[in-house]
């Protein structure tokens, strides 16, 4: 159970703008062979590149396999997604792109080769597209799951790479339009294909299209790509290198245990295939809304490109302190702009579902807390980031936590349907929403529950309004806060209550009892 | 209400936290002396379910105990019965955290323990002899209230180390 205080979340902000002073921020050219991987947090290079997003539009219907979301269906998911990974790992190897992350369906590369030729770079972008379209579709040939049906969005133009993540799990970031309409067009329907922004589509010659999210390219014009690519790669050589290197490295089986809760004490960067974890939890999506265009309107100068690294670090990184040490909860990953997290309470085999919810419908209000704070301080401090929002959706239910991918360049991994669900509901939010799902919402204390209302969406919810609304309605959790934040200021006990006694039976504790 | 708290239970407390980086606990037994006035006269120790910064109580463990107290009292329940739980600190101020609230508040909430209040000692151990605790009364529906706790004099010297009684002897 965490809680939220205001003095304490402005030294943690204060203290990040102060480590982040804009002279020290250094924006860079990228050039010809720069190593964009283990990029410190104040060093950002201006890329000019071709984005590609590649997402496998079936994993929910896997997922959905069962109707029970139990062990069976979150192994063959994985399963899945684990093979995938490593066919997607060999085809960025052999083409040569940037690898950004995996985040679970999601596969994000950058090609900023051939420098100064944009039409060629899509080209590439395009072909490698096909080619990971047509090595998916023959990965799954042999396995107990269908085959991924693919959608894959295209956009090119310049971006920032910064520094995302820390320690172990350390990407380059990539922020500003090219990355975040790539995305979009990658999300933007459930028909598979190769959807391009009409950037991208001009700057191969191709004509522009009324609603680039129900066109994607043809098969003359793929053919058209891939013979101005010329990849010295084929679909042949990829499926073959992947399966002598399944046969070598087999995947084991899933093996899951739950992790006793709180999750802060999670150690993401030890879990594998053999090693990995499997509960009851809630999952969060933090999502800074305007900020592409943020980025947008400052990347052209240096003094812009420098607030954008400022506010982004700043942001995100409270976002993640208010999740990780006000609430005991772990981030899975930074998502661009976005953070993905989990949190539970309880023990290692039964997750107390209502007191989960109540903690994170206050870890949400608490974020929203400390972003308008944050916003503040980075205001008087010369960043003016008041344009942006902040959305955010969680749900409940079953999750899995673990790694997947090659030896060596392990990826995290967290799916399950109510992980997609939480993505949905932030991805229903406006600037100032916080949305709880369908799940969370049927299993939360009435306190929650009164907070959300009948849509389970709530605008302006930050901390003090959802302790307070809580407490109110006999919420445990919020209610316990409350008392705890009054002990230093308690009376010695009196007697004006009902006089205290023994029963005349035997009594005593009937349940397990947390204590911390 | 005022809680009397025999040396014996302070010598077993100080006892078992020495040398501990995780957290312990266990339930407390009491007897009713007089109006609000309630001794402490055992507690279990669970030495398992802890971690730095948490600890589970067991049921089970409790249940087993407390039968046992049960017995030995001779099922006088109006005079001896549970009064509470109680757990070690090692890290942290000994004052009840929000979880411990939270857990107080199921405990005296739940019909099916049926008690009309319980008590929580949190408990540290300073320089590896001295006791810091704290002692907090929780009734359904009322907001805690810190219990005066008055240590009783008569400890048993059975059992002590030589070391302990020659430390004990230049403290007092």
């Amino acid at each position: 159970m965490g809680t939220w205080n205001k003095d304490r979340a402005t030294k943690r902000i204060d203290a990040k703008i102060d480590a982040l002073p804009l002279k020290d921020i250094e924006i860079k050219e990228y050039v010809r062979e720069t190593d964009l991987s283990g990029l410190s947090g104040s060093t950002a290079y201006r890329v000019d590149g071709v984005h590609v997003y590649a997402d496998i539009l079936n994993l929910r219907d896997l997922l959905n396999v069962t109707g029970v979301e139990g062990e069976v269906c979150h192994k063959r998911t994985l399963r899945f997604l684990n093979m995938h990974y490593r066919a997607a790992h060999r085809i960025i190897g052999a083409v040569g792109s940037i690898f950004v992350d995996f985040h679970n369906q999601r596969l994000h590369t950058v090609f900023p080769k051939p420098y100064d030729d944009a039409a060629k770079r899509v080209h590439r972008a395009v072909a490698t597209a096909q080619l990971i379209i047509d090595v998916l579709a023959r990965t799954g040939e042999d396995a107990d799951h269908p085959a991924a049906k693919v959608r894959v969005g295209i956009d090119t133009g310049k971006a920032l790479a910064v520094n995302n993540g820390r320690r172990g799990h350390r990407e380059p970031l990539f922020l500003g339009p090219p990355a975040n309409y790539a995305a979009k067009r990658s999300g933007g329907g459930s028909a598979p294909g190769i959807f391009l922004t009409n950037e991208a589509r001009k700057a191969i010659g191709l004509p522009e299209a009324r609603d680039v999210d129900t066109t994607p390219l043809t098969a003359d014009e793929i053919a058209a790509s891939k013979a101005a690519a010329k990849l010295d790669v084929t679909v042949d050589s990829i499926v073959k290198e992947w399966a002598e290197d399944l046969k070598n490295n087999p995947i084991g089986d899933f093996v899951f245990s739950g992790h006793t809760p709180p999750f802060s004490t999670l150690d993401i960067e030890a879990l594998s295939v053999k090693n990995s974890r499997r509960q009851d939890a809630a999952s969060i999506y933090g999502d800074l809304d305007g900020f592409t265009a943020y980025v947008g309107a400052n990347i052209g100068t240096d003094a812009g490109a420098k607030h954008v690294v400022r506010a982004l670090h700043v942001l995100r990184s409270e976002l993640d302190a208010v999740l990780h040490e006000d609430f005991q909860g772990r981030k899975v990953r930074y998502i661009g702009d976005c953070i993905h997290g989990l949190l539970a309470e309880g023990t290692a085999q039964t997750t107390d579902a209502v007191e989960t919810i109540s903690n994170m419908t206050l870890c949400a209000a608490a974020m929203r807390s400390s972003f308008d704070l944050a916003l503040k301080r980075l205001k008087e401090k010369g960043t003016d980031a008041s344009s942006l929002g902040l959305q955010i959706g969680f749900e409940y239910g079953p999750v899995t936590v673990t790694r997947l991918g090659m030896k060596g360049a392990l990826v995290r991994c967290s799916v399950s349907r109510g992980i997609l669900e939480a993505e949905r509901e932030q991805g229903r939010c406006k600037a100032n929403q916080t949305a709880i799902g369908k799940n969370a919402y049927s299993k939360c204390s009435h306190g929650v529950h009164a907070i959300f209302g009948d849509m389970r969406i709530r605008g302006s919810l930050d901390y003090d309004t959802a302790l307070n609304e809580m407490s109110g309605k006999d919420d445990k959790t919020a209610r316990a806060i409350k008392a705890a934040a009054a002990v230093p200021l308690l009376k010695p006990a009196s007697s004006a209550s009902t006089p205290l006694s023994f029963p005349d039976r035997p009594t005593g504790p009937t349940k397990p009892g947390g204590f911390a | 209400m005022e809680l009397l708290l025999p040396r014996q239970v302070v010598d077993l407390l100080k006892c078992e936290m020495r040398g501990r980086r995780n957290e312990i606990g266990g339930v407390l037994v009491g007897e009713h002396v007089e109006g609000e006035t309630f001794r402490i006269v055992e507690a279990s120790v669970q030495r398992t379910g802890g971690s730095a910064v948490h600890f589970v109580r067991d049921p089970k463990h409790s249940r087993e105990f407390l039968d046992d107290f049960f017995v030995r009292t001779g099922n006088d329940y109006r005079r001896f019965n549970y009064i509470g739980e109680w757990h070690s600190h090692p890290s942290f101020e000994p004052v009840p955290s929000t979880s411990d609230i939270k857990s107080m508040y199921d405990i005296v909430e739940d019909h099916d323990v049926g008690v009309n209040f319980v008590v929580l000692i949190v408990a540290r151990l300073l320089l590896r002899s001295s006791l810091q605790l704290s002692a907090t009364l929780f009734r359904a529906g009322e907001p805690p209230e810190v219990v005066n706790v008055v240590i009783e004099a008569g400890a048993s010297k059975k059992g002590r180390t030589l070391i302990s009684r020659i430390c004990d002897f230049f403290r007092t």
